[in-house]
């Protein structure tokens, strides 16, 4: 009997020592995927947690029930559970932040430019580049894409004519993006000014559709959005000076206001030997651009621009001989309103611009008037998981009004030479809505649809926009990129062409990039079929241009200090006129351009680039017809379209700079030689009156600049 | 009768003690298992107590003992959070040899742990705070071309790990030190009192967890007093000092502060 009373007594009280429970459980996310070291611990109990295994196994003490359950792991949305009894194997699902969080951060500061064939330009590359005298425009000509060979800052890229292509400064386009258009001597220089710029997306073909009115590529320009300290910047130059104040306004917000004045006497001074025909020019502009942040969601940024231009130099056109005479003020007002919501973004986009120019060589006189109102409304949803969708409504209205004489025969235009009044006023309400959509069906690969069409208005063909993009990654190092699609633009008036003309191209391009440790290897092959009538210069009518390329582009360091960048192109191209398919003028078997950087802080920055290509095929002249009516020549081209070439093309470039560190500012000497070798690069004939002799036009020869600019921050 | 009683007890008391057998058994599993993944409970102290080891011996065997274990481990569980503490040790490993004058080998150490967190998918906040470190690190080996391009990467990588999760003292204390070491001339030395004092006020971490990082605080505390300390803000320095010494009464970095606040 007592042995029996000690053994039950001994079950019981094993009974109790074994009281305590344990609960089980597995935390997975929502993949099904095990969370390694998740945080489990009772509420009121943070100390005594555990965490789980590889298998996301947990065991935990249950001290008594009910009693509530904590889950949390980074980057995962912590979960609660009331637990109040023990049950199998608790399972625990997790849902990830990550995805939504860093989409809607990161849709404020990116544009959707992965999937697309982009290259990345920020403020550093642009000030480096030895083409582009610190313009952000002018640096997009040393990329492989960029097959521009008239040495202007308009954006000719993948072989298209600048006007296929558009700028668009925080999602608004700006047309026309250049000053002192024509001027000879200096180059052309975009209107932005480098400093309020944060990031450059170049988008060589195939640009995305939630952007309109391109058939060829997108420059995509985002102004700043964080001012980190207080500066005051001056700068000289041989032809500029300026002053850039940016000033912080309580914590996020900013304002930065500039004003740059641009005349020639200085730059004349020294290069007038190698710029003979440029007489002056004067440019002065000021810049405001503001940036609010209201809370953590909402922001407004806004910018307004004005510039006032003009310039004077001796241009040769078929035989005559003058000074050609321009001035133009413009001014546009940007406003950009943005909204974060849970799982997407909404932004509001203006655009206000004016501008008048007049304009005057031999028998040409013009007044040209031209305003544009822009408004989009966009949106952008991130909230499924491997899927986001982007929505907007745009109006895009554009006025041109000139008024003034045209020369009768294209070839007479000295001041006597017949001339007939021209009045024009043509207008564009370009009302489009668009869809975007991005797959990642596996981590790796990405597939996104866009589709863009019109609601038409006045006269207007409907048009719908198409683009499918797949984006291959299988790693850091890797990228594919196939894509193609059918656009349609609008051309933006001018001189030869003063109406709205639909233009549109169908586009594939298969782009392969690499990313290696100082390597970087980038190739594309691409396809384009371009149609429109546009008017070229020599009075024929193109219809379609058909164009085959092909670009790769090497980048490597060596050493510490180094960087040799080498890219060529290759382009086949082919213009329909008439019934005949003839070779473009940028018919190019080869376009090389290459650059060496050297930077060393205690020394200096240089940047050497040599840039050569086949010369333009041109169409010449093989005989002259006399006028007597006019008492003038006419020339007579041959019917062989594009077939004599000009030489090919050299340039050598150099650009040095140094920083110097005085207390808390800064200064910044630089210098830069345009065509050091001072090569005659033909460009075109001047004839004398009979067309039996002529003089070879070069481009830019050798010209010198230099300048520096002081900074304090404070 | 009374043999039924017992007998029901008995039964009874057996099939509790039945249950408690099987869950004391997988309680021995979980045990088990917990074994190979002992490596990774208070890693971040044992990879800091090998770093000090190896600057008190000038070798770093056990360094690269827990190198070659973790790589080891990541053969065999594929986790993300082995990755980080790969990186982790690669940027004490980069520390030592730097330390040690072998500035060639302190850089590979130092691309190797960024080369871990690049390749990785889907970074957390964790992840990208350690990126950040790493690279504003690697800024000192890639002096000329690099320098400049890098700062930026390390901003928006820090800002992303504060965007990811908004607790975490170790984003804070990244974006700050980042902007501690750029030059005033670059527009630097303007954020980090701000950020600095955010990451001080936040948890080391949220919910302890022997796995997970808890770094940056305490570095937040030094940086702060010698910030303050530059700034000749005396009042200041000596709070900070003293919060600091309360909470990591054994850190060597804010203990040898003292010596600067003596008298002032």
């Amino acid at each position: 009997m007592k042995n029996k009373l000690f053994i039950l007594i001994f079950f019981l009280l094993s009974h109790l020592a074994f009281a305590q429970k344990n609960l089980l459980g597995k935390v997975v996310d929502d993949a099904k995927q095990p969370i390694f070291a998740a945080n489990v611990y009772w509420k009121n109990a943070v100390q005594a947690g555990t965490t789980t295994d590889f298998d996301g196994v947990f065991q935990l003490v249950v001290r008594q029930l009910p009693d509530t359950l904590l889950v949390s792991f980074v980057g995962y949305e912590s979960k609660q559970i009331v637990i109040n009894k023990v049950t199998d194997t608790l399972k625990i699902t997790l849902v990830s932040t990550a995805g939504l969080l860093q989409e809607v951060s990161v849709v404020a500061q990116d544009p959707i430019s992965q999937d697309f064939s982009v290259t990345k330009l920020d403020k550093i590359q642009i000030y480096t580049n030895p083409l582009a005298s610190g313009d952000a425009l002018k640096a997009i000509t040393l990329l492989p894409a960029s097959t521009n060979t008239e040495e202007t800052a308009n954006p000719v890229l993948r072989g298209s004519s600048a006007d296929r292509s558009r700028v668009v400064l925080n999602g608004v386009p700006i047309y026309n993006p250049v000053r002192n258009s024509q001027l000879n001597g200096l180059g052309n220089f975009s209107l932005f000014n480098t400093e309020i710029i944060q990031k450059m997306y170049v988008y060589a073909s195939n640009p995305p559709l939630t952007y309109g009115n391109s058939s060829a590529g997108l420059i995509e320009i985002e102004t700043i959005k964080k001012l980190p300290t207080n500066q005051l910047q001056i700068a000289l130059g041989l032809a500029n000076t300026g002053v850039f104040w940016s000033k912080k306004l309580g914590k996020k917000n900013f304002v930065q206001v500039y004003g740059n004045r641009q005349f020639a006497d200085a730059f004349l001074g020294v290069n007038k030997k190698n710029i003979p025909r440029l007489n002056n020019f004067t440019t002065t502009d000021f810049g405001c651009n503001t940036f609010i942040q209201f809370n953590e969601k909402t922001t407004w940024n806004s910018f307004v621009y004005l510039i006032d231009e003009g310039f004077s130099y001796k241009n040769h056109s078929y035989t005559y001989e003058g000074n050609n005479l321009a001035n133009k003020q413009r001014g546009f007002w940007i406003n950009n309103f943005s909204k974060k919501y849970a799982n997407s973004l909404l932004t509001f986009n203006t655009l206000a611009d004016k501008s008048r120019q007049d304009y005057s060589f031999g028998n040409i006189a013009s007044t040209v008037h031209q305003q544009q109102f822009f408004a989009a409304l966009n949106y952008k949803y991130v909230g499924f998981k491997n899927i986001s969708w982007q929505t907007g409504l745009q109006y895009d209205y554009s006025n041109y009004d000139a008024n003034g004489k045209v020369p009768i025969y294209f070839y007479a235009l000295s001041p006597t030479a017949p001339t007939f009044t021209t009045k024009n006023l043509v207008e564009n309400h370009l009302l489009e809505w668009y869809f975007y959509t991005s797959w990642d069906i596996r981590p790796e690969l990405n597939l996104s649809v866009a589709s863009r069409l019109n609601i038409p208005t006045g006269t207007q063909n409907f048009h719908n926009s198409k683009q499918i993009a797949f984006r291959y990654q299988p790693s850091n190092k890797h990228r594919w990129l196939l894509s193609g699609g059918n656009y349609y633009n609008y051309s933006t008036p001018n001189y030869l062409n003063p109406k709205f003309v639909q233009l549109d191209s169908w586009q594939f391009a298969l782009d392969y990039d690499f990313k290696g440790k100082n390597l970087d290897f980038s190739s594309a092959i691409f396809h384009k079929q371009e149609g429109g009538e546009q008017t070229l210069l020599n009075g024929l009518l193109s219809k379609k241009v058909n164009t085959w390329g092909f670009e790769v582009a090497l980048q490597k360091e060596f050493g510490k200090y180094v960087v040799l960048n080498v890219a060529n192109t290759f382009l086949s191209q082919r213009q329909q006129i008439g019934e005949k398919e003839y070779r473009t003028a940028d018919d190019m078997a080869y376009f090389v351009k290459a650059v060496a950087t050297f930077r060393h802080p205690k020394i200096a920055s240089l940047s050497v680039s040599y840039t050569t290509r086949e010369g333009r095929y041109y169409t010449p002249v093989v005989g002259a017809m006399y006028q007597p009516a006019i008492d003038t020549y006419q020339p007579i081209l041959s019917q062989e379209i594009n077939t004599a070439q000009y030489n090919a093309y050299h340039n050598v470039s150099l650009t040095v700079n140094r920083l110097f560190k005085v207390n808390k500012s800064a200064l910044i000497v630089f210098a830069s030689v345009n065509n050091l070798l001072n090569t005659q690069n033909e460009r075109q004939f001047f004839f004398d009156k009979e067309y039996k002799n002529w003089t070879v036009d070069t481009y830019q020869l050798q010209t010198f600049y230099m300048g520096a600019v002081w900074q304090w921050n404070y | 009768m009374k043999n039924l009683i017992v007998f029901a007890l008995l039964l009874g008391a057996c099939q509790n003690t039945g249950t408690d057998v099987l869950a004391a058994q997988s309680y021995t599993q979980q045990a088990t298992v917990f074994q190979a993944d002992n490596l990774l409970n208070g890693v971040q102290q044992k990879i800091y107590n090998a770093f000090v080891q190896g600057m008190m011996t000038q070798k770093d065997e056990q360094l690269a003992q827990i190198k070659t274990d973790l790589a080891t481990l990541y053969q065999q569980k594929n986790q993300n959070l082995i990755q980080y503490w790969r990186a982790y040790l690669a940027y004490y490993h980069a520390i030592y040899a730097l330390k040690l004058s072998k500035k060639d080998l302190a850089e590979q150490y130092t691309d190797e742990g960024i080369d871990l967190l690049d390749e990785m998918k889907g970074k957390n906040s964790e992840d990208y705070a350690m990126l950040a470190l790493l690279q504003s690190f690697s800024i000192q080996f890639k002096m000329g071309i690099k320098a400049p391009f890098i700062s930026s990467t390390v901003k928006s990588n820090a800002e992303k790990a504060m965007q990811l999760d908004k607790e975490n003292p170790r984003g804070y204390f990244v974006y700050a030190s980042s902007d501690f070491y750029t030059p005033e001339q670059y527009g630097g030395g303007k954020e980090a009192e701000q950020y600095l004092l955010k990451a001080v006020a936040l948890p080391a971490q949220k919910v302890q967890n022997a796995l997970l990082p808890s770094w940056g605080k305490e570095e937040a505390y030094e940086m702060l007093v010698k910030l303050y300390i530059k700034k000749e803000k005396w009042t200041e320095a000596k709070k900070y000092f003293q919060e600091g010494i309360a909470v990591y009464p054994n850190s060597y970095g804010i203990n040898q502060l003292a010596s600067k606040l003596v008298g002032k």
